[in-house]
């Protein structure tokens, strides 16, 4: 009986040691795979050498990735469009969250007037349509506020809002603070769980974001990182090796100069996920059992 | 003596209550703060929600270039009559319903899995790393998922693709075949999101009662069958709403995802619904149709996620609305 146990424990032991090994490395191999890939040389490369580790140690691909004009001034337009979307959108989310989540008259009409857009939407022709008709094609503003809110996302913020303890902000009012002045003072800075996961989810979203500057750019010095990333894969936008001199050739090939593409742009999500780890699984959790 | 006291308290009560009165008028005041803060966002959805919604009015009118964007002459169902005989719409809508039925058969169970499997990670540090490495293909770019896909995958030089000759398989262009797409599609949707979905399923879990795990233990079940005996029974009902729920999205697929993937040479089981809009409206500048394509799809779309919640209300006692 004892012994029968001890050997399910045991077996349940390297049963999940084998899952956490197989979750581990199934989401790990390919990014182990490409950033050895973006080491290689371009003949151990195309003869399909390349496992775990560079084969023909090189840095050549990233020196053409960090050099290419146009690569560069994509990181800035992602920057750009990150940032200023990121703000617009937790600004927009906020003040639509916080009145939403007061008892105030006519709300449940104003909930209904944006929970609605969840189910409806207009669909990418009539949006796009809408876009231009403003005269927002080409502009940075063309591509972001389309996204502004996320009615989903705003459903989130108002729970948040609304479990928000009554008496810190009625003590508030009473001390003279308008409700404008006791969102931005004191429940905001009191909302960091909050506003660390819209901001995760925001940030993530714009920096991926590629189809609508597809769509709503023309100009390709306003294209973000991710377009041009879609077309080095797609082989559209090549910076293959006619451009480049007899020495780069013998390092650089399209697989290397996709994996670095593909390593430079996902890193800096991954760098920026671990600090608000512990915000937004909480705020994930929250708006999964609640929304 | 009582009395005067009695009028003593009143009156004090009276001037509070005046007191109290002038605060709640104040208050009552600062809630054209609250309006105010609504203004800019409500006129937000009023422009960029509404007035696509409205603008689908351009499925029944005729488009001029340079003239309205809501169309210049009505009509009719014109456009509607067109796609409707139109076999490669066919083919994107059976292509997109098919789709979706493979994702709904494959990636709850896997979510569903997962989590029960993680949560039998004892340790808790081990198991929130799990977790969180999980959740990291979440949040990484469809442009890039679809990279990872054509490099592995590539005939010539693809690590993946070179384990199946090895294997004995003929060198294969998976990212080129029809009859590929659908499983690298559904494989690539689980390697991303199976760690995120399972987390209302890891709630689920956590909030199941521990004395249930105690009375087991007591009577001598093991761990395999706490795990079929209380554990799956009691996510039952999560699991329900999860699969009711995500019928609704019946008519939507990773549109994004799929774009990327798709090629003028497996279009025959790649072209959905929201591809074919792409192609038809930004690529041909054939506005009018493809809002009618859309449009259809959007109101099939309400249509399936109308009854989804009527069936959801029915077995469940969780309705979206």
């Amino acid at each position: 009986m004892h012994s029968r146990k001890s050997l399910e424990r045991s077996a349940f032991a390297v049963a999940s040691g084998a899952f956490i090994a197989l979750v581990v490395g199934c989401v790990l191999f390919p990014f182990l795979h490409l950033l050895a890939v973006s080491f290689s040389d371009s003949a151990s490369n195309m003869g399909g050498r390349v496992r775990f580790l560079p084969v023909g140690w090189n840095l050549e691909s990233y020196k053409v990735i960090f050099t290419h004009p146009k690569i560069l001034s994509g990181f800035l337009n992602s920057l750009l469009q990150t940032s200023v979307g990121t703000l617009v959108s937790l600004l927009m989310m906020t003040i639509c969250a916080y009145p939403l989540s007061k008892r105030i008259e006519g709300r449940g009409v104003l909930i209904w007037f944006v929970m609605l857009t969840m189910f409806f939407t207009g669909g990418m022709i009539p949006t796009y349509m809408l876009v231009k008709g403003l005269g927002l094609l080409d502009t940075l503003w063309g591509v972001i506020l389309p996204f502004a809110i996320t009615p989903y996302y705003l459903m989130i913020m108002i729970n948040f809002f609304s479990a928000f303890p009554e008496q810190i902000e009625e003590a508030a009012l009473i001390d003279g603070l308008n409700p404008i002045q006791i969102l931005f003072r004191i429940v905001l800075p009191l909302s960091k769980a909050i506003v660390a996961t819209m901001t995760l989810f925001m940030v993530v979203f714009y920096w991926n974001n590629w189809f609508s500057s597809l769509i709503y750019l023309n100009s390709t010095d306003k294209y973000p990182i991710m377009l041009i990333v879609r077309n080095i894969i797609d082989g559209a936008q090549m910076v293959d090796g006619s451009t480049l001199g007899g020495e780069a050739k013998k390092y650089v090939s399209t697989a290397s100069l996709r994996a670095a593409s593909i390593m430079v742009t996902t890193l800096p999500i991954f760098c920026f996920i671990p600090f608000i780890q512990k915000h937004f699984a909480k705020g994930a959790i929250l708006g999964a059992v609640k929304g | 003596m009582e009395r005067t006291l009695a009028i003593g308290t009143n009156a004090v009560a009276t001037i509070e209550r005046k007191g109290r009165m002038r605060k709640l008028a104040g208050i009552l005041k600062k809630r054209r703060h609250y309006y105010l803060l609504l203004t800019v966002p409500m006129l937000y959805f009023a422009v960029f929600c509404y007035g696509p919604i409205v603008g689908n009015v351009l499925a029944f009118r005729k488009y001029v270039p340079g003239g309205s964007i809501y169309g210049e002459e009505w009509v009719g169902l014109r456009y509607f009559k067109l796609f409707l005989g139109d076999a490669s719409f066919w083919r994107a809508f059976n292509n997109t319903w098919t789709l979706n039925v493979y994702h709904l058969i494959f990636t709850v169970p896997c979510a569903i899995a997962f989590a029960l499997l993680v949560n039998e990670i004892k340790a808790s540090k081990l198991r929130s790393a799990v977790q969180a490495i999980s959740y990291f293909p979440n949040f990484i770019s469809a442009v890039v998922v679809v990279g990872l896909m054509k490099e592995l995958l590539s005939p010539t030089y693809g690590m993946v693709s070179q384990a199946f000759q090895r294997l004995g398989m003929p060198a294969t262009f998976f990212m080129n075949e029809p009859e590929w797409f659908r499983t690298l599609y559904i494989s690539s949707e689980i390697w991303q999101f199976t760690g995120w979905n399972s987390i209302i399923f890891f709630a689920a879990i956590a909030s199941i009662d521990k004395q249930l795990y105690e009375a087991a233990a007591m009577d001598g079940a093991g761990r395999l069958r706490q795990m079929f005996s209380i554990t799956i029974p009691q996510i039952m009902p999560t699991v329900v709403v999860v699969y009711i729920l995500s019928l609704g999205h019946l008519m939507s697929v990773a549109f994004e995802k799929v774009l990327l993937m798709y090629t003028p040479s497996n279009s025959q089981t790649a072209d959905v619904v929201e591809t074919f809009v792409y192609r038809i409206g930004i690529v041909g500048s054939n506005y009018s149709y493809a809002t009618a394509v859309g449009f259809f799809g959007g109101v099939l779309g309400l249509i399936v996620v109308a009854g989804a919640n009527y069936l959801s209300r029915k077995f469940t006692r969780y309705s979206l609305y």
